[in-house]
């Protein structure tokens, strides 16, 4: 039971430029729609037009797939359809400055606002000053102030005159004032009062006493007049205030008058600045109004600014916005802070919006991987997303740091649809571990890898081609080379069927071979440039490989390419580094000996295997006791082996080699070492298909080449891989002379027969298989391990029983 | 008691300070100023007040306190603290003041009443006199208003004028005049020493020079200062006194 190679033609599937009706892609339309991703593109419409909670999108793909480009095109034409969305401002809340209110209007009319805000403090500026220094304000006041001291003066003076008519004189004292009896000009000193007849003395007593009562009760009474002085100075202050800034407010009010928030905050405004009229007036100029003078607050007039947060005045349509650094506070805005007097303060002017504001109305796109790589900025989306508002918080509130004063704008309303690129690892992992993602996230666009190659998607794949050419103004490229271009994108999928849609590969490939297109000096790219392109990768990536083929051509890593040799096969594999992978040649060797039917992984005993490995060792482990162990136990210690493994090892694609070379050492039949294998294996000894077909062969054939083609050298494949080889020209070329093959196989049994010559057998109606198959000897062997384990059973059991009874002489009891 | 940090220079000029416990920032500051551009020697006197003194002996003399219009007892001890604690206030603020100018200065407490006791005291070039309080207080002018003076013609006003140009820097200068041609000629007199300055003043014409209307005068342009010739009238404290009570600002003369 024998399989033939696979002709040349079976190696490679070449891409036939003569189907292309066109000589260079200059001469092809620009392709406007996304090949081979209706099913993402279905998504995303559907995501983008459902207007509902949670309807925002996760579009995922491996990296480079033109995930964004796609998106961004696709929401830029959505957005155009739709209204631009409303302006909003942040102004000063003037009951509680700490808490800024939004104002919401028209888009372009919040620039407008905070310009007419700017005109107005001017205007005050210049025009409340002017109101203040008038003759008029100053002369009323005046008469006001001077109303008091007469008030006082005369109170003083009535009880002066009064105390006088009792030879009674009031004095100031360094803290109050005091009453004393006086003798011709002169006060009484106390030796001359105590002369004084008791009556006399008790009348001036009296007198004082009264006298010092309505003292008391003047005194008590100037406050009052000094709160009635001020009282009033405050309501002239009021009035001219009013004289200079009602017409201003009432014009502004009029301009905003179909907006009754803007309306409401004017009025704020008007009263705010009456109250606090004396921030308009500079330093001395303010003693005149308020009785003492003011330091005057640098920003005490930032107050009547208005902050424009979103600014939708050059917008056309509904915003998209990417945010390329989606930190918490690039997502939902800061209160900047500033140094002043060697303290940290902030205000409302001092907010900065984040990209949800910006986006608010419109789209949003974020990658998954840099969103969840900033501390809480995940958090604040969720966040944002749920409540359907913008609230800026500071980091260190949110999480409850600090416990300073801070601000706490009103949020903003967010309407909002979310789009996250990513790949689809975290789409999964999301998805598993937070149960939010599935609310939030409800529509999933999953971008295909590849797809069918046909004439229909080649002819695309031409457009594609000539697409990126003109966008990017590279040289057109003739159908050779869009023919080349074809080839590689199947290449790239590992498949002959498929084409590959990671428009970020194909697009360096491109560029590249325009380079060497220009190294050339070729005005037209062909297929040479593009296969120059493909080498060049291939070099520059291409130092590790290298060296492994240098060491297994030095013999430092042992490859046989020739001879035969019993439980030895070359394995292969594939090494990836970044985006370059290369096949490389292993030896596995497999050591049998009498034992307890198990097959020692020695991959896995040192934890260098994987877990896929394991599983393919235990399932060989299991073919074998299910066909040549029926009737008797497994009476076979195995192990295997990947030699001159220094990392680790995963994956089953070997498992089919584990088990050629197990039955090679059981039949003590050598195995061809001009054959190199890859394939998985079931336990029914089905061969199953594996990934990197085309590496491993590759590989292969590189240290055969190295060493010379003699004819005999070959790959055995899974017959089911077939359909993904895509191989290079020189192993197509190498197969057309007979100098090389690829075997397809689709059993274990053709795969032996194959690697040692010698038929596998079949069984019998007895289920025996013929003696002098390698099947018979693998079961005979097997049979043989049984039955020399039994007799050494049988042996110990007997020892067993002759030893009851008798005592040992080093027993200590 | 000469201080250390003083200037050294020999002083040809004395300034006479007069001070009580009413506190006055703004005349240790112009004394200190006036003292400096005189290049003259800064003598503070604290009086306290003898009659004051007499009234916390008696009995049954009580306070009634400014702010708080409580009635408290009146004692002579309390007093002495209060007019000492002033007392050391005052000097710590001329200290400054005067190290600040480089003047020389002196400070000594004696007992008896203003403004005699500081006339009394010793021969100067220039008296100045606190503000004299009879009525409530008022509250304290951060910037001082107009200064105010008498050009009469006498060398003392001429005197006072210098002191008031030197006084008045930045601050507006008011100068009485007789309303007369008399009035005419000293303006005349005075624009030269103005120009020298650099000094801009408004002439007031008053009717007469007397006591009565210059305080009236003072109190209508509501002066912070006034500034007045060591004119023979000034020489009896009723005078004096009655002015003081009357303009309700701090007083100086010039001799």
């Amino acid at each position: 039971m024998t399989t033939e190679s696979l002709p040349s033609s079976a190696l490679f599937h070449p891409c036939d430029p003569a189907q292309f009706e066109f000589e260079t892609t200059s001469e092809l339309e620009e392709l406007t729609e996304i090949i081979g991703q209706r099913r993402a593109l279905e998504s995303v419409h559907f995501g983008v037009g459902m207007r509902r909670e949670g309807y925002n999108l996760y579009v995922m793909g491996p990296s480079g797939m033109g995930k964004h480009t796609l998106i961004d095109r696709f929401l830029g034409e959505k957005a155009a359809t739709r209204p631009t969305p409303p302006d909003w401002v942040y102004v000063n809340n003037f009951d509680q400055a700490h808490k800024p209110r939004s104002l919401r209007l028209p888009a372009g009319q919040g620039r407008r606002l905070r310009d007419d805000m700017e005109h107005f403090v001017e205007e005050l500026a210049s025009s409340i000053p002017a109101a203040f220094e008038g003759d008029e304000y100053r002369a009323h006041v005046q008469s006001i102030e001077d109303e008091l001291k007469e008030r006082q003066e005369s109170a003083f003076e009535e009880l002066s005159e009064e105390a006088a008519k009792h030879d009674i004189k009031l004095f100031r004292t360094p803290s109050g004032f005091a009453f004393a009896p006086m003798r011709k000009g002169e006060v009484v000193g106390p030796d001359e009062f105590a002369k004084w007849p008791r009556k006399a003395q008790q009348h001036t007593e009296e007198v004082v006493a009264n006298l010092q009562e309505k003292l008391q009760r003047i005194i008590q009474q100037i406050p009052v007049w000094r709160r009635e002085v001020r009282d009033r100075i405050k309501e002239i202050n009021r009035e001219v205030t009013m004289s200079v800034v009602g017409h201003l407010i009432d014009e502004l009010k009029q301009r905003y008058a179909d907006l009754p928030d803007v309306a409401t905050y004017l009025d704020a405004v008007r009263q705010d600045v009456v109250d606090n009229v004396k921030d308009f007036i500079k330093g001395e100029e303010s003693e005149g109004i308020l009785g003492q003078q003011q330091q005057r607050d640098p920003r005490a007039l930032h107050r009547y600014k208005v902050n424009v947060i979103v600014d939708h005045s050059t917008t056309e349509g509904a915003p998209v916005t990417y945010l390329d650094n989606p930190t918490y506070l690039n997502l939902v805005g800061r209160a900047e802070h500033l140094a002043q007097y060697g303290a940290l303060v902030t205000d409302f002017t001092l907010l900065k919006p984040g990209a949800f504001h910006e986006a608010s109305g419109g789209y949003l796109i974020l990658d998954a991987h840099k969103l969840l790589t900033h501390i809480y900025a995940w958090e604040g989306l969720k966040r944002a997303l749920y409540s359907n508002e913008i609230r800026i918080e500071s980091l260190e509130k949110m999480l409850s740091l600090v416990s300073t004063v801070s601000l706490e704008p009103e949020p903003i309303p967010l309407d909002i649809k979310v789009v996250i690129l990513g790949d689809r690892f975290i789409y999964y992992l999301l998805h598993a571990y937070d149960p939010d993602f599935a609310e939030l996230f409800k529509v999933a666009a999953d971008f295909e890898g590849h797809i069918d190659r046909s004439k229909e998607s080649q002819a695309l794949y031409a457009r594609l081609i000539a697409t990126l050419a003109q966008k990017e103004r590279m040289r057109p490229f003739d159908r050779g080379a869009v023919a080349r271009v074809i080839e590689h994108g199947a290449r790239l999928v590992e498949d002959s069927e498929k084409l590959t849609t990671h428009m970020r590969s194909i697009a360096d490939t491109l560029r590249e071979a325009d380079y060497w297109a220009g190294e050339a000096n070729r005005d037209t790219v062909t297929a040479e440039d593009i296969q120059t392109a493909i080498d060049h990768y291939v070099y520059r990536s291409s130092r590790v490989r290298e060296q492994i083929q240098e060491a297994i051509q030095r013999n430092t890593i042992y490859i046989d390419t020739d001879g035969a040799r019993v439980g030895q096969i070359n394995g292969l594999s594939v090494l990836a580094m970044g985006q370059y992978a290369f096949g490389q040649p292993s030896r596995i060797t497999a050591t049998v000996h009498i034992g307890e039917g198990q097959v020692v992984d020695i991959e896995r005993e040192v934890e260098m295997g994987g877990p896929i490995h394991s599983k393919g060792v235990l399932i060989l482990s299991s073919f074998l006791a299910s066909r040549y162990a029926q009737d008797h136990p497994l009476s076979l210690s195995a192990s295997l082996v990947f030699e001159q493994s220094y990392a680790g090892v995963d994956g089953d694609s070997a498992s089919l080699a584990e088990l050629c070379a197990l039955m090679s050492a059981l039949s003590r039949i050598p195995i061809k070492q001009s054959f190199a294998m890859t394939g998985s294996v079931n336990q029914h000894g089905e061969v199953q298909p594996i990934g990197g077909v085309n590496e491993k062969i590759e590989g292969f054939f590189d240290v055969c080449r190295a060493r010379g083609l003699n004819g005999e050298q070959g790959v055995l494949i899974p017959a089911s891989n077939v359909k993904h080889l895509m191989l290079r020209s020189d192993i197509v070329e190498a197969a057309k002379q007979g100098q090389f093959h690829i075997h397809p196989v689709e059993s274990v049994d053709q795969a032996i027969a194959l690697l040692t010559g010698q038929a596998a057998g079949e069984r019998d109606q007895e289920g025996n298989y013929p003696e002098e198959s390698l099947n018979g000897l693998v079961q005979n062997r097997l049979t043989e391990m049984s039955l020399v384990r039994q007799t050494f059973a049988d042996q110990a059991k007997e020892k067993f029983k002759g030893d009851e009874g008798r005592v040992r002489l080093d027993d200590p009891s | 008691m000469i201080h250390p940090e003083q200037d050294h220079n020999e002083s040809a000029h004395r300034i006479l300070l007069a001070l009580d416990y009413v506190h006055d920032k703004a005349i240790l500051e112009a004394a200190a100023l006036l003292a400096k551009s005189m290049r003259a020697s800064l003598q503070a006197i604290f009086v306290e007040d003898e009659e004051l003194r007499r009234v916390a002996q008696l009995p049954f003399t009580c306070e009634i306190g400014f702010g708080s219009a409580v009635i408290r007892r009146m004692e002579l001890t309390r007093l002495e603290r209060d007019l000492k604690n002033h007392a050391t206030e005052l000097q710590r603020m001329l200290r400054r003041n005067a190290a600040l100018n480089r003047v020389k200065w002196s400070f000594s407490v004696t007992r008896g009443s203003l403004p005699a006791a500081a006339l009394t005291a010793t021969e100067a070039d220039v008296y100045i006199l606190p503000r004299r309080g009879s009525g409530y207080p008022e509250q304290p002018r951060h910037v001082p208003g107009v200064i105010a003076t008498l050009l009469d013609g006498s060398p003392q006003s001429l005197h006072a004028l210098e002191v008031a140009v030197t006084l008045s820097n930045h601050i507006p200068l008011h100068i009485f005049i007789p309303a007369s041609e008399q009035g005419d000629v000293l303006r005349d007199r005075a624009m030269p020493l103005l120009e020298r300055l650099q000094h801009t003043a408004l002439f007031i014409p008053i009717d007469d020079t007397s006591p009565e209307t210059i305080a009236i005068n003072v109190r209508t342009l509501r002066a912070s200062l006034l500034v007045l010739g060591y004119a023979e009238r000034y020489r009896d404290p009723d005078v004096l006194e009655s002015l003081q009570t009357a303009t309700g600002t701090p007083l100086i003369l010039a001799n």
